[in-house]
């Protein structure tokens, strides 16, 4: 059972996580194209690699 | 770089003639507006005058790579190659196109409105989400302006509500 204060801990945990997720969103957001496609190639890269493993 | 590389390849059609011009649109346009996600393919509008023409450039890339259903697979990318005119929304996209630079190639690029009025057209559950996604950075006077002039019955307008709760 959660106490009030183990109940105030996690909902600054989750504020701080969301926050960190929101920055770090921005920030990818902010990457220069170039960036973002090197990011595509690496994500299609380990999806082909998955694949390839399960036949 | 896989991606890099066929824009490049599109590049060089344009300067030798064998392309007119040329749009990223769909995943990777969409990219360019908010985060980096996994997409399979590349979708590359191409202005073309008629089916034929489109045929020859069709040709022109496939000689380059292989063909993988409706795609043409280059440097293991697949890329979905569209005439403009398939939507008025793509066909008025690349008058208004943003110009990107990757690695020395300038390209086209879809604005966000557009990739959000054409997801709304499309209207496959995949392209929802999208909507949300590109709803955080569109321009709202231009996305106004826009079904303004592209949704005539204002079937898209009505998607657009249902789907966020609120008018464009």
């Amino acid at each position: 059972m959660m106490t009030e204060r183990s109940g105030g801990v996690t909902k600054r945990l989750l504020e701080k996580l969301l926050n960190d997720q929101q920055r770090r969103a921005e920030r990818e957001r902010k990457l220069p194209f170039a960036e973002k496609l090197r990011i595509l190639d690496r994500l299609q890269q380990e999806r082909r690699s998955q694949e390839t493993e399960q036949g | 770089m896989a991606i890099a590389d066929v824009l490049k390849v599109l590049h060089d059609l344009k300067q030798d003639g064998a392309v007119r011009d040329y749009m990223i649109f769909g995943s990777v346009a969409a990219m360019v507006h908010t985060r980096p996600f996994y997409t399979r393919d590349v979708d590359i509008g191409v202005t073309v005058a008629s089916d034929q023409e489109y045929l020859t450039v069709f040709g022109r890339l496939a000689a380059l790579g292989r063909v993988d259903g409706h795609a043409i697979v280059i440097n293991d990318t697949p890329v979905e190659l569209f005439p403009v005119d398939i939507s008025p929304i793509i066909r008025d996209a690349i008058d208004h196109a943003i110009r990107k630079r990757v690695e020395g190639v300038m390209v086209k690029v879809a604005p966000p409105e557009h990739l959000l009025l054409e997801a709304l057209r499309v209207n496959r559950s995949q392209d929802k989400g999208r909507v949300f996604m590109l709803d955080d950075v569109v321009d709202r006077d231009k996305l106004r302006a826009l079904f303004g002039r592209l949704d005539d019955d204002r079937t898209l307008r009505r998607r657009y509500e249902a789907l966020t709760g609120k008018a464009p």
